[in-house]
């Protein structure tokens, strides 16, 4: 090789090391390799259920593009379910509403904001007393703390009810009448400690697929875990489950007084918890349950409790007599941590207090409670059903932060809070939701007194049992309105008589409160399409319209309107004008004035600017002497509950008898009004997919979901089936003493119900099973069954 | 030449020796790195013809279950279809061991010419579909047992490094999530029971998710790329990048596993917060704006 | 008697890009690559060591050359004692 040779080869292996560099080069064009830095992320709660999962939104040019699950999030750790993962989608779909309506002769015609304040705020000035409000466990605690100052203070009307009536009302009273204060004591982290969890009727899967898969990771990585699915029909959670333990809607009564007579029976019972920390108690009259009861003592209950022997209930419930000496078994060993938890089939049942006292009961008797993995917990539906619904107290007999309308005392703390005349605030309770929307459906010569309902983040068209008597009847009656505010047209929209558009989610800033009651904050980061607004800024537009009408009501003590702004300079802000709504940060303000409130139970929630910075914190959320602040995870424990005294180990500083101690309750087992016969031989239960949440508003516009699930369908057990000549995906008729509906048989489904029971989920508005379910409810909660209720199955 | 020509000669022009010899490793370097870089482009490949399936013989499947010892006498035969109404659904032979019947053989070695434009294309729209956008689980194609996920693993696992009745099945990612169903649903639910469109609810929805970003980037031509996609959820490298998985995705290297020590991830992909658009005022519980 | 191997990246603007490309290939010594995309591989053969510095440079003060990455140096500077042909 010469010289010139060499040079040649040189000059061709550069060119062709150059070459192949650009080739490289060619095939990442710059703008491929596009970081995308112009998305902003920012956290927000998700928008379902009450488990209050974070995620990451991920926002660019003023939309919402993409999710992610929140690692550093304790509740989910980066997780989410195939909602949470969509829910960005909520947001888009085609039919937003995005102008005021009126119903003008049948036909709803856009109008503008400031008539539409007008009209209802008209409605409510002709007859305050027979307006009610009907908000939800979504409304932000901004929003409900405004609605209960809006009707209590400023109307001193107690006609607001959320629809957490329909979804958490048995569990309010079961912790109210068992610990004097409401909400659960022990928190998710129990999850990660106990040794066995008991699920009562609760399709965990499904309906909190994050926390379940919380447990079964740990059963995964080799944990001592033991899952029980105590249920009416086999589901997901069943699969996975170590033991699925199926009985008889209803018995769940039966089999927890089992649990409790095996554990006095075999002296197994926690004597020292139970003599430092509890009393027994029992209700007054059975015919007339209250609240509260009277005491008994343990040979009382003990006598009561006995007849509940395995071999009894065994033949009630179904469950085998080894079946229930294995929960005995369970609870009787203090070796183990137990957590009990449970969702609607504990608390959508007509003895809906008592199931909720007794498994309360059967953790405080064997004393499995107060040590982290040993909790009672109820799990929520709704986002805030905690937060807003039960801490704020949008129901009709509550006043914010634990306090009670009937209750002088308590009424007094508000108005001095709320700066208004003594006095002011009604002592009657308001009606509760079914009696509400059934006074709504009166004729008003008939003893309808509500004539006007603003309905709010909720769709009772849908979700109400047996709407054609609660709902649709409204349509009968000229004098009565329907306002509704929502994002898309529902079932609710289709009778109602004015339409608000409102914003959803992170159109809004917001703050809720989950299951285990962590307080969760977020900012607006899109806008709403069209002139959807908050629904905070209707609430104080009308009572803004009302003080300009010349309510007395809205006006303070002092004369000022109930809804005072201030700037930093101390300047009033029009926040009732929607041009100036969002020149302070009302969602704030609002939250720091219902702040001190919640000091009174020992809610302490946390401060607002805390909140913004962090994935949510459990309260009560206590100041530490530098200045930062402190979650607790377990209450009434000493090693974690600030308020517990010195000493006492565990301490139930609210007792309904002032005495420190918690109550165990005995119930009775008693039937349900609707128990199938010979006419209809079925049990019908309803509930909840996966893919779809509550009644579908959101869910259903989003193209992935809906694809999973397109529309409700009737699961059957396959010789019922056959028994009436129908297969796998036929048509069936199903009727109750309501009504009946056309549904899709499912054989083998997602959910197997044993013979003699059908389910229906109720997420489809084209199907809806609501038409036919039962309105007879819990004698103390108010809450409905929409568990229960007798039905037959023909072919169509 | 003697020896000792040999050894003057390479002396003399060791310097172009190594220079020769760092651009043919550069070369093969760079050219593997194009390789990663050409994503998503062979998802769809990996099909064969059938005739070039190895024909299935449970022996061959290490571990694989013994169906056969199943006494028949415990299978039913599949009901008759007049009967079908009046007949439990019960396991029977037909549908069973359908599963373990296909064929199936380790993934074939991969087709080392790129793909073109057009199959790009095609592979890069196919996993869009079932995205509602990047990042998102992806929905599942095929119908599924709506009760268990206990059978998702038989083909996403790191023994689905297989080709089962042609199709190879994508490996789970994140194997330590085991409730598969809470995340991935089927793009087409309940099939045979879906009613009519006209009496279901239909909305159009407008969200438009974030796209793919595609490759990563590179600092230098040779350099390894940054990583175009969060971790979280894809901890386990292997499933889309190891041995048997897509040639244009492929590792060269899959016996060093220790992928983010050259690979770094970019910040942008974290989903870091910004709180660009809601500064946040400084905490003072002590608030002055109560109205 | 260095032989460098150099990635030239042009400007979007294909009009300017072609103009600059005719510029560079006029040059003696110097061989152009397949331009791929914006991407343009060449070897150039100079004299010494800082004629391919100031080849260097020039290249880079090009209007419509953003940038000019070496992929391949080569040096081929015979051995004194080298007498073989």
């Amino acid at each position: 090789m010469n010289l010139t040779e060499r040079r040649s080869f040189l000059k061709t292996s550069a060119l062709a090391a150059a070459s192949a560099a650009a080739a490289a080069r060619a095939e990442t064009p710059f703008e491929a390799s596009a970081v995308p830095d112009d998305i902003a992320w920012d956290k927000a709660p998700c928008r379902f259920c009450g488990t209050g999962c974070h995620v990451k939104v991920g926002v660019q040019d003023g939309k919402v593009v993409a999710i992610a699950g929140h690692p550093e999030a304790a509740v989910n750790k980066g997780l989410l379910c195939v909602k949470g993962y969509h829910v960005g989608g909520i947001l888009y779909g085609k039919d937003r509403l995005t102008d005021p309506m009126l119903r003008r002769n049948g036909v709803l015609e856009k109008i503008t904001w400031e008539e539409a304040i007008d009209i209802a705020a008209r409605r409510i000035m002709k007859n305050p007393a027979g307006f009610g409000f009907y908000s939800s466990g979504q409304s932000t605690i901004p929003e409900g703390y405004a609605i209960n100052k809006f009707m209590k203070g400023g109307l001193s009307n107690n006609h607001t009810e959320p629809n957490a009536r329909l979804c958490m009302a048995s569990a309010v009273t079961g912790y109210i009448s068992t610990y004097g204060v409401d909400e659960p004591a022990g928190c998710y982290d129990d999850f990660d400690a106990c040794n066995v969890l008991l699920m009562w009727g609760n399709n965990m899967a499904e309906m909190h697929p994050v926390l379940f898969s919380r447990i079964l990771d740990r059963r995964e990585r080799g944990d001592d875990v033991t899952i029980i699915d105590l249920g009416t029909r086999r589901t997901r959670t069943s699969e996975f489950s170590d033991h699925y333990l199926e009985f008889r809607p209803q018995t769940d009564l039966a089999i927890a007084n089992c649990i409790a007579r095996q554990l006095i029976e075999r002296g197994a019972w926690d004597k020292e918890f139970v003599e430092t920390h509890c009393a027994f108690r029992a209700d007054a009259d059975i015919e007339k349950p209250d609240l509260l009861g009277v005491a008994i003592s343990f040979d009382d209950f003990k006598q009561r409790i006995a007849e509940y022997t395995p071999e009894y209930v065994s033949g009630l419930s179904g469950l085998s007599v080894e079946q229930l000496t294995l929960l005995g078994d369970l609870f009787a060993n203090p070796d183990i941590r137990i957590t009990s938890t449970w969702c609607m089939g504990m608390n959508q049942h007509t003895r809906g207090t008592a199931i909720n006292r007794l498994v309360h009961g059967i953790h405080l008797l064997s004393g499995h409670f107060g040590k982290p993995g040993d909790a009672p917990t109820s799990l929520t539906g709704q986002p805030s059903a905690c937060g807003t619904a039960r801490e704020v107290g949008t129901l009709c007999h509550t006043l914010p932060g634990g306090r009670l309308v009937a209750k002088e005392e308590h009424r007094g703390e508000c108005e001095k809070h709320w700066n208004l005349p003594a006095g002011r605030i009604n002592p009657t309770p308001g009606h509760h939701t079914v009696l509400l929307f059934e006074k709504l459906c009166t004729p008003t010569d008939k003893g309808g007194d509500i004539d006007t309902i603003m309905v709010q983040v909720t769709n009772p068209g849908h979700t109400l049992p047996n709407l054609k008597k609660l709902y649709q009847a409204k349509t009968e009656l000229e004098d009565k309105f329907l306002i509704v505010s929502d994002v898309y047209p529902t079932a609710s929209t289709e009778i109602a008589d004015l339409v608000l558009p409102a914003a959803l989610w992170v159109e809004k800033s917001g703050v809720y409160g989950n299951s285990e009651r962590r307080t969760q904050q977020w900012f607006k980061m899109v806008e709403p399409p069209g002139q959807a607004r908050e629904d905070l800024w209707m609430t104080i537009a009308i009572a803004r319209r009302l003080f300009e009408l010349g309510h007395s009501g809205m006006k303070d003590k002092d004369g000022d309107f109930i809804f005072r702004f201030t700037d930093d300079a101390g300047n009033e802000v029009p926040a009732w004008d929607y041009a100036h709504f969002h020149d302070v940060n009302v969602d704030r303000a609002l939250y720091e004035d219902y702040r001190p409130l919640t000091h009174l139970k020992h809610k302490h929630v946390a401060p607002y600017d805390v909140l913004s910075r962090e994935t949510g914190m459990r309260w009560p959320v206590v100041e530490q002497p530098d200045g930062s602040w402190r979650e607790t995870r377990w209450r009434f424990s000493e090693f974690d509950d600030p308020f517990v005294e010195k000493g006492k180990g565990i301490e139930f500083y609210h007792s309904t008898t002032d005495d420190g101690r918690a109550q165990i309750w005995f119930c009775p087992f008693e039937r349900h009004p609707e128990e199938p016969d010979d006419e209809y031989p079925f049990w019908l239960c309803t509930g909840r997919v996966l893919e779809h949440w509550h009644s579908g508003t959101m869910t259903m516009r989003v193209p992935q979901l809906r694809g999973a699930m397109p529309n409700a369908y009737c699961e059957v057990h396959p010789e019922d089936a056959a028994a009436v000549g129908v297969g796998n995906g036929d048509e069936i008729i199903i009727s109750t003493r309501r009504g009946e509906i056309a549904l899709t048989a499912w054989l083998n489904g997602r959910g197997r119900p044993p013979r003699g029971t059908l389910f229906v989920p109720f997420f489809d508005e084209k199907r809806l099973i609501n038409n036919i379910t039962l309105d007879a409810y819990c004698p103390i909660s108010k809450e409905p069954d929409y568990k229960k209720c007798a039905a037959r199955l023909r072919k169509a | 030449m003697d020896n000792h020509e040999v050894e003057t000669y390479f002396r003399q022009r060791r310097k172009t020796l190594a220079v020769v010899f760092l651009m043919i490793g550069m070369l093969a370097v760079s050219g593997f790195f194009m390789g990663m870089r050409q994503t998503e482009r062979q998802v769809t490949r990996g099909q064969l013809p059938a005739a070039e399936i190895p024909a299935f013989t449970p022996a061959e499947i290490p571990g694989a279950p013994k169906y056969p010892e199943i006494a028949t006498a415990e299978i039913p035969d599949a009901p008759k279809y007049p009967e079908i109404a009046a007949t439990d659904w019960l396991a029977n032979r037909d549908w069973k061991f359908t599963l373990a019947n296909l064929p199936r053989a380790a993934a074939p070695p991969a087709d080392l010419s790129p793909p073109t434009e057009e199959e790009a294309a095609v592979a890069i729209e196919r996993r869009r579909s079932l995205r509602a956008y990047s990042g998102a689980p992806p929905v599942v194609p095929h119908a599924i047992d709506s009760l268990r996920s206990t059978a998702c693993m038989s083909c996403h696992s790191e023994a689905g490094n297989l080709v089962i009745g042609g199709k190879r099945p994508p490996e789970i990612s994140h194997p330590w999530i085991t409730n598969c169903t809470s995340c991935h649903v089927p793009a087409d639910g309940l099939r045979q029971l879906t009613a009519a469109e006209e009496t279901r609810l239909h909305v159009e929805n407008e969200f438009l998710g974030k796209a793919s970003a595609g490759k990563g980037s590179r600092a230098y031509p040779t350099a390894p790329p940054t990583m175009p996609h969060p971790v979280w959820m894809r901890q386990n490298c292997m499933a889309c990048h190891g041995p048997g998985r897509e040639q244009a995705i492929r590792t060269s290297h899959p016996e060093r596993r220790n992928c983010l020590q050259c690979h770094a991830p970019n910040a942008a992909f974290d989903n870091r917060e910004t709180y660009s658009t809601n500064p946040k005022p400084p905490i003072d519980p002590t608030v002055s704006d109560q109205p | 008697m260095p032989v460098n191997g150099l990635l030239v990246t042009l400007t979007s603007d294909r009009r300017r890009a072609e103009a600059v490309r005719a510029l560079i290939s006029s040059r003696s010594g110097v061989a152009l690559g397949p331009l791929r995309d914006r991407w343009q591989p060449l070897a150039v053969d100079t004299p010494d060591v800082k004629s391919a510095h100031d080849f260097h440079e020039w290249l880079e003060a090009l209007p419509g050359v953003e940038q000019v990455d070496v992929i391949y140096v080569g040096f081929d500077q015979p051995d004194p004692t080298d007498t073989a042909p």
